[in-house]
């Protein structure tokens, strides 16, 4: 595994097995990195609409949709459109889920890191927890914005807020992953709730799902 | 309790209502505009209230109704927030609205009317709300699009509103002369099927009518001396064909394919008689007639992946074409004329006219949504660096069809190409703003 320099990712763009769309500015190319803008929605945590997060709440059941699963999940969070020109206030300690402007695709042979920008983690930014993007990803990446500092963040729609980083993957013989798979948030057109229960269920059914 | 008394009282509860609206965003740019107007009309209805004799019924009654009005306007805004609509396709249509769709007040001789946007009902919930009347020579016009709130992201489908645009030209004092010697004239011409409510019904009853027609028709009682008596607005359907023709010059191919999808699911036959539109196989029919006429159908002479895809989506629209005569009702000169004579009053308002597109944008935009990519104008060059141009969003949209036609596209859903495009409208307001601004 290695990292992309400038002119190997401009190689990808150009043959487009990377797609990184659009770049406003040759300015965010970086030597081994390039910035991503922040899109026009954002997601925040509806404050008082559940007690807790329950991974149980999650798991599917067969039959018509419930009606207190399919109402905790519409309310779990407030949805904002955010036009340019507009901003969003990021409180500190709160955390907003914000698409990047760019549409980005990853061959089956590369990862992406996301991180802040330097400049914004200095102010308190933080681009949270989940970082790795993975191979042959399709959409929008969704940043997971925190304010670790002490006095809220304005922020604007079109701004530089982060930086991927691009890692080549080593494989195995001529063994290599289906080109084909993409993962539970293919194609995302803006930031949503994921499933955190998936695949894990047979722990969450140990106790009784009687009293979650 | 006097009915003057009450309705000074009614005042104080819309304004109570007008101050609960201001709960929600539901206008781009935020709600500062709209409460202003419903505050100012509530102010002159308010003042002109306390002025009336309450003996004087007639005008204390003309005074509740203009309440009642601005009442329904506020409860119409009050229940659409930003997030219901597609706000960049939204704010292109604006655009449009705003280029044309102006009128002279005390201040300015050409200030734009106010958009507003709202969100509900079904398939055939797409409409302009256009204000026949304005409170006083100071304000202007509020024109409130509806789109249905199943299709919040279906712009391929939006384009359909292109038709209703041209509802709210028409409206504007300033072009209805204009349209209707330019545009109606020929729409209307000497020997066609409507020249005359009598030429319509005529064509409608002629030897050559459908025999389902005429049976549903008869079964109805409608014969050709009363059709247009009791039964259907004539005035109502050259409207309706005068908006179309404004469609398809607004639009281009993007909107014949939405009337096409639309006008079809609403009546499967396409020759059902109503009262306020003409047959829907007489407005393909002409739309596509007037698609060719204006060139809107021709292909990139090199043969490449375009020129098949676009032969494709013509191929497709010609589906929806009646091959019966009877279905054709006008005069392809006039018919001609009719739509240049639109052109000519939209391109000089731009951006309200369709632009040409270029065949190598589309090119390398077919080429994006093909490969699930949101299609705008930006592009890596051969030394690796990236370049944005300018693209029309109505170029997005058409498109966006084509790709959806397409045999051997991206074997996508239609919702997923309906949601690339409007990415693609939403990334190239960014594309624009970077341009213009010198990035």
């Amino acid at each position: 595994m290695g990292a992309l320099s400038k002119s190997a990712f401009q190689e990808r763009l150009k043959g487009g097995s990377l797609v990184v769309s659009p770049i406003l500015s040759g300015k965010q190319l970086g030597r081994s990195s390039i910035d991503l803008r922040m899109g026009t929605v954002a997601l925040m945590s509806r404050a008082g609409s559940q007690s807790h997060v329950d991974p149980r709440a999650y798991i599917a059941t067969p039959g018509p949709p419930q009606h207190a699963k399919v109402q905790v999940k519409q309310q779990k969070h407030e949805r904002h459109e955010v036009p340019y020109g507009r901003d969003l206030l990021l409180h500190p300690g709160s955390l907003v889920l914000v698409p990047t402007l760019e549409w980005v695709q990853l061959p089956y042979d590369l990862q992406g890191i996301v991180t802040a920008r330097s400049c914004w983690a200095r102010e308190g930014l933080n681009i949270a927890t989940a970082t790795i993007i993975n191979p042959s990803y399709r959409g929008i990446i969704t940043l997971e914005l925190a304010n670790f500092g002490e006095i809220p963040i304005r922020l604007f729609p079109g701004l530089r807020l982060a930086q991927i980083a691009l890692y080549s993957l080593d494989f195995v013989g001529d063994v290599q992953p289906d080109a084909a798979t993409h993962g539970q948030f293919d194609l995302s057109f803006e930031p949503a709730a994921g499933n955190v229960s998936l695949g894990d269920e047979v722990f969450l059914k140990l106790g009784s799902l009687d009293k979650p | 309790m006097t009915t003057k008394a009450f309705l000074l009282g009614e005042c104080d509860n819309i304004g109570a209502l007008l101050d609960r609206t201001l709960r929600f965003d539901y206008g781009l740019e935020g709600s500062f505009e709209f409460y202003e107007e419903c505050s100012a009309r509530l102010g002159i209805l308010q003042s002109e209230l306390n002025a009336v004799d309450p003996a004087n019924l007639p005008q204390v009654g003309i005074l509740s109704r203009g309440l009642a009005e601005l009442t329904q306007l506020i409860c119409r805004i009050e229940r659409s927030s930003i997030g219901e609509y597609s706000w960049p396709f939204v704010e292109e249509l604006k655009r449009i609205a705003a280029s044309i769709c102006t009128e002279a007040t005390i201040d300015d001789p050409d200030a734009p009317l106010k958009v507003y946007v709202l969100a509900e009902g079904a398939l055939d919930a797409y409409c302009i709300y256009h204000e026949r009347l304005r409170p006083s020579y100071a304000k202007r016009r509020l024109l409130t699009i509806v789109f249905p709130k199943t299709l919040k992201h279906f712009v391929l489908l939006h384009s359909i509103l292109g038709h209703e645009i041209g509802h709210a030209i028409f409206g504007c004092t300033k072009h209805q002369a204009t349209l209707v010697k330019d545009v109606l004239s020929h729409l209307t011409h000497v020997g066609g099927a409507f020249e005359t409510a009598a030429a319509t019904a005529a064509h409608i009853f002629s030897n050559t009518v459908p025999p389902s027609v005429l049976a549903d028709l008869s079964s109805r009682g409608a014969t050709e001396a009363n059709l247009f008596v009791e039964f259907s607005d004539w005035s109502s359907w050259w409207e309706e064909l005068l908006c179309d023709v404004i469609g398809l010059v607004s639009f281009g191919p993007a909107f014949v394919a939405a009337e096409c999808s639309l006008l079809y699911s609403l009546d499967v036959t396409g020759l059902g008689v109503g009262p306020y539109h003409p047959l829907v196989a007489w407005r393909i029919n002409l739309l596509r007639r007037g698609a060719k006429l204006l060139g809107l159908d021709l292909l990139p002479e090199n043969d490449s992946p375009l020129k098949e895809a676009m032969q494709e989506f013509w191929n497709y629209i010609d589906t929806f074409v009646k091959n019966d005569p009877w279905c054709d009702v006008l005069d392809d000169a006039e018919f001609l004329a009719a739509l240049n004579g639109a052109e000519k009053l939209l391109s000089l308002h731009k951006p309200a006219a369709y632009p040409p597109p270029s065949f190598e944008a589309m090119e390398k935009m077919l080429s994006a949504i093909h490969r699930l990519v949101p299609p705008v104008g930006f592009a890596v060059d051969s030394q690796g660096e990236p370049h944005c141009d300018n693209v029309d969003f109505r170029h997005i949209l058409y498109v966006g069809w084509i790709e959806s036609r397409r045999q051997n596209g991206s074997g996508t859903t239609f919702s997923i190409v309906n949601k690339l495009c409007e990415h693609a409208i939403m990334q190239q307001r960014a594309i624009s703003i970077a341009l213009e601004g010198g990035m």
